[in-house]
């Protein structure tokens, strides 16, 4: 079974997503925050990762830096609030690991697909 | 003190005096400490309206997402029961909770609305401007409709000149603009009606023309109708909206280059015609006037 982390400070947001991806098969774990996921990814391997831009504490940037130095390589979708230009899909996938994003608020099955279209 | 340094210390100060009084007195001086003073002013208020403009877009980003996110969270929630993953639910309750999604997009879609018109106001609208063949754009935006114009019974004709040239453009940005006005074209007409969308090219700009053979625009609102919030007639925010969206895409198109009018007799069923343009040749800095803004918040 596809393990995924999904990385949200706020609450309802992540438990609804959390909640979606187990009902769509996946086995999940949650992170509140930048530290929380950086912490806890050695121990949970995810092989997808769904991360909120615009968390208190490290910046979206400092989480991508930090990944580089961690044994565990997950995909990583971001969930944005804003539309990037090509140059900026291009800088931001360059941080390493990024490999899509999603603008919300979101579809369910938009953002089951993008993730289906990555696991597979 | 000895009497002579008694006298040198007096006569040091008399000077000391004088040449104050000198300084203060000469216009030279004078004028060079004004300018001085005024450059000065200058500096610290440019210092703090960038601050303040900092400020600014600090709350659009944060607004943006503090807003938005909830609605992510009440609409996913919803979708999820809708979708009956967490069980089974009766056609009552389906019905209630499509109530409660429709409502959702609603508020996002007046969050949106909101945030496009403060940032189009303050400068600060990000564009991604790239090759966009208008065809595409065109059927992009009468699929998007489609639902709607079932509801009334709609017929949209579309009349795209052959060969246009692709144009340099946000292409999400412009199909709003075209959304928007083919929203208000169904919106104020009657069931069983039609409305026409043309598009051609004119000299150096490709001109779109949207007619609607629906109750028109009074000559008198004509001049305030790209104004934000303002409405035709107040009954009109129960057809949904607030009136944002005519100034909202006018913003748009000032922002590539072009512009937006509308033609109406305002005779009820003669309709009216809304017209817009985009230049060819793509205008400098769309996408460079917003580089330094942080993808990440913006």
């Amino acid at each position: 079974m596809t393990k995924i982390m999904v990385v949200d400070d706020e609450t309802d947001l992540r438990e609804m997503v959390n909640l979606l991806l187990k009902k769509e098969g996946y086995e999940t774990q949650m992170a509140k925050d930048g530290e929380d996921f950086l912490c806890k990814i050695d121990e949970v391997q995810p092989r997808l990762v769904t991360l909120d831009v615009m968390m208190p504490g490290l910046t979206t940037r400092e989480i991508l830096e930090r990944l580089k130095e961690k044994d565990c390589k997950p995909k990583i979708i971001l969930l944005t609030v804003v539309r990037f230009s090509e140059e900026e899909k291009q800088q931001i996938f360059e941080m390493g690991n990024v490999i899509d994003y999603i603008t919300k608020p979101f579809e369910l099955d938009d953002l089951v697909n993008i993730i289906k279209k990555h696991v597979q | 003190m000895d009497g002579d340094a008694v006298e040198i210390v007096k006569i040091l100060r008399e000077e000391e005096k004088r040449g104050k009084l000198y300084k203060d007195s000469n216009p030279c001086n004078k004028k060079s400490i004004f300018l001085d003073e005024s450059n000065q002013k200058i500096e610290e208020q440019n210092k703090q309206l960038k601050k303040l403009n900092k400020e600014k877009s600090n709350i659009l980003n944060v607004t943006s997402h503090e807003l938005r996110t909830p609605i992510t969270a009440i609409k996913g929630y919803i979708q999820i029961i809708l979708k009956q993953k967490l069980g089974e639910i009766n056609d009552e309750q389906k019905k209630s909770l499509e109530v409660v999604l429709r409502n959702t997009n609603r508020l996002d879609a007046l969050v949106q609305d909101i945030l496009d018109i403060s940032r189009l106001d303050s400068g600060r609208m990000k564009f991604i401007p790239e090759q966009t063949d208008i065809t595409t754009i065109v059927k992009e935006t009468v699929e998007t409709i489609h639902v709607i114009t079932l509801e009334k019974q709609i017929q949209i004709n579309t009349s795209v000149e052959d060969s246009l040239p692709h144009l340099i453009v946000d292409k999400e940005r412009i199909k709003q603009v075209l959304v928007n006005l083919l929203t208000n074209a169904i919106k104020f007409s009657e069931c069983n009606s039609k409305i026409d969308l043309t598009i051609r090219k004119n000299n150096e700009d490709i001109f779109f023309e949207i007619k609607d053979y629906g109750r028109g625009i009074p000559k008198d609102h004509i001049a305030n109708i790209f104004d934000s919030f303002y409405q035709v007639n107040p009954e009109d925010k129960k057809l949904g909206g607030v009136g944002l969206g005519l100034a909202i895409s006018q913003g748009i198109l000032i922002a590539h280059g072009g512009k937006i009018w509308v033609e109406s007799t305002g005779e009820p069923g003669k309709g009216s015609k809304f017209i817009f343009t985009l230049p060819i040749h793509p205008v400098e800095n769309v996408e460079n006037r917003f580089k330094e803004l942080d993808p990440f918040y913006n």
